[in-house]
């Protein structure tokens, strides 16, 4: 109230009522407080505290987000894992049979022919595993979404000769075209014009062969011609085109090649084109904290191996020499071989294990952080209730006290005194 | 001499009941009677004698309003400047309104969830579902900056529409002030009683002064002068009109009678063209700079890397601003072509591209206060088609999409509640003033009963003394007949 020595009834009430509204205001402000929970109901009510808000939130989503990633990872890991047991498990079953088959007689080649067999199994048995999937993508195939050993049961390989140098380069012609046959079916293909280092050239011609085949450099530095599985155990033969010279072939139609590059019995045996890896080195990583990333994935040749190094080459050979009962080469190197592939798988399973430690840690480190920016987020923002129940009651007496004097101070005049 | 007495104590009774009739009026300013003795007759001649004679009685020398020219310009000043505050707070909050922070339900909560959606979109690049999840998402992040951004030129227009209605009122105001000082000069100069018109004149500057800052000068014959940022808006019984400019913003008021532009400082339509010329394009500015972010950053990723088909990445949004960004039709209609990969599958090659580092880094983007972003060939302004995200465009470090929507919320709770501070102290002080003004002009009711039991008792005693002046005239009639 003002100290001025003249009162008039209208300026007595102006300033009551300004008093009451601003009691009331403190009063609406206390309840949208109580009612909503928060301190904060719009940007103005803590512009600073909004803006800290705003950021932890975006932290806040970032580190659930990681907390995801790193559970995706978990789990992609555990597939490893599982996988790579299996994979030990059939490998000692190997080992225990070209034990067996290095000490059986000479003579018991029935016996020595199941285990051969056995052995060819367990080979598929780990091209399977090879190809094992989590959520839909092979995890032994690095960023490639790819079974990553496609021929092992593709069909039958052509090689033409001796290709140039990996350096030289191959300058193909307008419509240039090559004729094969697929399991006595003609077809033609097209190499799109432009020059090419050999393995470029292998690249276009597969891309243009419309899946049918697959174009690969051998370990003879040839352009190898392999049917794909969809095609799988068909007969190949170029017949010709004007393409053909320059891809190493001759016009005239080459022999029919047959059999599968992935059957060691057979005469198209490659093993360098069978269990050519598809997939990419490139690892799968997991961002589990801002500008940390952990490498969840195992290609392919890390574990596998790739072409004829590979432990599905190495396990053609024991069954090989299992059918055939030679002893010496099932004791000495095939063994020690044998011995070495296991030791990679289990190393690859303990690497698996250690970056699954890593990620178990990252998840403490994530909940523990998104814990603490909860934390936060509340302090700035969340009503502390006993202390807004507080205010609300004291403002609430507070404007009842202004209305009661109000009703007191708008006194009655002299009016009421004449009579 | 007694009639006098008794005259002059019927007007006292007539003002005190004119006013307490007003007490509650608003703008009415108190009345009191002048009065004067009326001195003696001289008498000239022989007879000039050395001794007072009575005077000749009572006389109303006039009826005086009660006014205070100097807190009235206070007040005027008050109200000005709470006018002001008032329409820049209500504009503030209006703007306020579309930012619904930190409540969870704004934009904010799109943009966290956006980037959620590329970290996923890394961990399953080939995933054609997580790939809708993401348009989709970012469908509904540029859609609120749309609607954010068309809200904000509503507001803009609503203002602009207030501002003519009140520039309508201004001007109605200022003609009838002016007809008002007419009458009022035309009623000082035949000395009729011009009270009611000054009230009322008064209390039109008064709402005057709410809507446009005014300074307020007294002539001598009774009118007053209204101007304005040094500008007479009334002069005497002339008055002249304010318009709005045609073009904006910024826009600006326009005297009728030079056309000189005029930018107010003071009232209600000060406020009104802060908020259409300053904090509306300013925060429009802000959300097209969170918009131009997005796709700035977005954009230079998706040049980096390659889509599912093993093309080379097509910008993932389209726009100049916030009011127009969308997600590139393209990538909507085929979520494929968001190029999640660093590099692509050999060509030939039936592999899907599992490569999600180019999503990955997307994703981590909000974990710094700046991004590199392209823009478009040809500025910002070209960004509506793809082909002009291909091309002659420059790369540029900017503010990161989160910080800059931050740092325009923040910006806008300051200035809310900057000037909701300022109207609250504004409101008091003007409450005061005012308070001030009315204690000093306005009617107490208590004293104009006061003065009413006295001109009451005035009047009976004029009454006792002409019936004293009866009979002592009678007396003497019946001692000369007697």
């Amino acid at each position: 109230m003002s100290d001025m020595t003249r009162v008039t009834q209208r300026s007595a009430s102006m300033l009551m009522v300004a008093d009451l509204e601003q009691s009331l205001q403190s009063l609406t402000g206390y309840e949208q407080e109580a009612a909503t929970g928060k301190q904060i109901n719009q940007p103005s009510d803590n512009p600073a505290g909004t803006s800290e808000v705003l950021a932890l939130n975006t932290q806040l989503g970032r580190y659930s987000q990681y907390s995801k990633n790193i559970s995706d990872g978990q789990s992609w890991l555990n597939t490893a894992d599982t996988t790579l047991g299996s994979a030990i498990t059939a490998l000692n079953k190997v080992q225990t049979d070209v034990l067996s088959g290095a000490n059986a007689s000479a003579s018991d080649s029935t016996s020595d022919q199941a285990l051969s067999q056995e052995v060819l199994a367990i080979k598929q048995e780990l091209l399977g595993l090879a190809g094992t999937t989590y959520n839909n993508r092979p995890i032994f195939a690095g960023t490639y979404g790819v079974s990553p050993y496609p021929l092992a049961a593709g069909g039958a390989s052509l090689a033409g000769a001796a290709a140039p140098a990996a350096s030289t380069t191959i300058t193909t012609g307008t419509n240039d075209t090559l004729t094969y046959s697929l399991g006595g079916n003609a077809e033609s293909l097209t190499v799109p014009a432009g020059t090419y280092t050999p393995s470029q050239l292998a690249v276009a011609v597969q891309g243009a062969s419309n899946g049918n085949l697959v174009a690969s450099i051998n370990s003879s530095g040839a352009l190898a011609l392999t049917a794909t599985a969809q095609a799988g155990g068909a007969s190949v033969q170029v017949i010709g085109g004007d393409a053909a010279g320059a891809l190493g072939f001759t016009t005239t139609p080459s022999t029919v090649a047959s059999g599968s590059v992935g059957d060691p019995t057979s005469t198209s045996y490659d093993p360098s084109v069978a269990y050519a890896y598809a997939g990419s080195a490139n690892p799968v990583t997991r961002v589990v904290a801002p500008g940390q990333t952990e490498n969840v994935s195992l290609t392919g040749p890390q574990v596998f191996g790739s072409g004829s190094s590979s432990v599905f080459a190495l396990l053609d050979t024991i069954s090989q020499d299992l059918a055939n009962g030679n002893t010496a080469a099932l004791s000495g190197t095939d063994l020690s071989a044998l011995q070495s592939a296991i030791n990679t798988f289990t190393q690859a399973q303990g690497n698996a294990g250690a970056v699954g430690a890593a990620l178990a840690t990252d998840a403490t480190q994530a909940s523990n952080k998104i814990a603490a920016l909860q934390d936060q987020v509340a302090t700035l923002s969340d009503a502390d209730e006993d202390q807004v129940a507080t205010n609300l009651d004291l403002a609430s007496a507070s404007y009842q006290a202004a209305l009661e004097t109000t009703a007191k101070v708008i006194q009655p005049s002299l009016a009421e005194f004449l009579s | 001499v007694g009639l006098s007495g008794l005259e002059a104590d019927q007007v006292g009774l007539d003002t005190v009941g004119q006013n307490v009739a007003n007490a509650s009026t608003q703008g009415y300013v108190d009345e009191s009677v002048d009065l004067g003795a009326i001195g003696s007759v001289q008498h000239v001649g022989f007879d000039q004698s050395a001794f007072d004679e009575p005077g000749d009685g009572v006389q109303v020398e006039g009826i005086r309003r009660l006014d205070n020219t100097y807190l009235q310009a206070q007040s005027y000043a008050a109200q000005g400047d709470q006018g002001m505050l008032s329409a820049q707070q209500s504009g503030l909050q209006a703007i306020q309104q579309n930012f619904p922070e930190p409540s969870g339900n704004g934009i904010s909560t799109e943009l966290t969830q956006y980037w959620q959606d590329w970290s996923t979109l890394a961990n399953d690049p080939s995933d054609s579902a997580t790939r809708s999840t993401l348009v989709e998402d970012a469908g509904s992040l540029t859609s609120s900056l749309n609607q954010t951004s068309s809200a904000l030129s509503t507001l803009s227009q609503q203002t602009v529409q207030d501002i003519q209605s009140t520039l309508s009122e201004v001007n109605q105001d200022a003609s009838q002030i002016a007809s008002l000082n007419l009458s009022i000069s035309q009623g000082t100069g035949s000395g009729a009683d011009v009270n009611e018109m000054e009230d009322q004149r008064d209390q039109l500057v008064s709402q005057l002064s709410n809507q446009l800052g005014v300074n307020v000068s007294y002539n001598s014959d009774g009118s007053v002068n209204v101007e304005s940022g040094g500008e007479a808006l009334v002069s005497g019984h002339n008055s002249q009109q304010l318009s709005l400019s045609t073009a904006g913003p910024p826009y600006s008021l326009v005297w009728s009678d030079d056309q000189t532009t005029y930018q107010p400082s003071s009232g209600a339509l000060a406020g009104m063209l802060d908020v259409v010329n300053n904090y509306v394009p300013n925060y429009q500015n802000g959300l097209d700079q969170v918009a131009q972010s997005l796709m700035g950053s977005v954009n230079h990723a998706m040049s980096t890397g390659y889509d599912l088909n093993g093309n080379q990445g097509v910008p993932f949004f389209l726009g100049t601003g916030a009011a127009d960004i969308e997600v590139n039709p393209a990538i909507a209609a085929d979520p494929s072509e968001i190029a999640a990969a660093a590099t692509p599958t050999p060509a030939g090659s039936s592999a899907t591209n599992q490569d999600g580092s180019v999503a990955a880094e997307v994703g981590e983007l909000p974990n710094s206060q700046t991004a590199t972003m392209l823009e478009p060939a040809g500025g910002w302004a070209a960004g509506g088609s793809a082909s002009s995200w291909t091309g002659a465009t420059t790369t540029t470090t900017g503010t990161e999409a989160d910080v800059a929507y931050n740092q325009l919320v923040s910006g806008i709770g300051q200035a809310t509640s900057s000037v909701n501070n300022q109207y609250s102290a504004q409101q008091t002080v003007t409450t005061n003033v005012n308070s001030a003004l009315q204690s000093a002009t306005g009617v107490n009711t208590d004293e104009e009963l006061t003065n009413m039991v006295l001109y009451q008792n005035a009047y009976d005693a004029s009454a006792k003394f002409i019936t004293t002046v009866q009979e002592t005239l009678q007396s003497l009639i019946a001692m000369v007949n007697g």
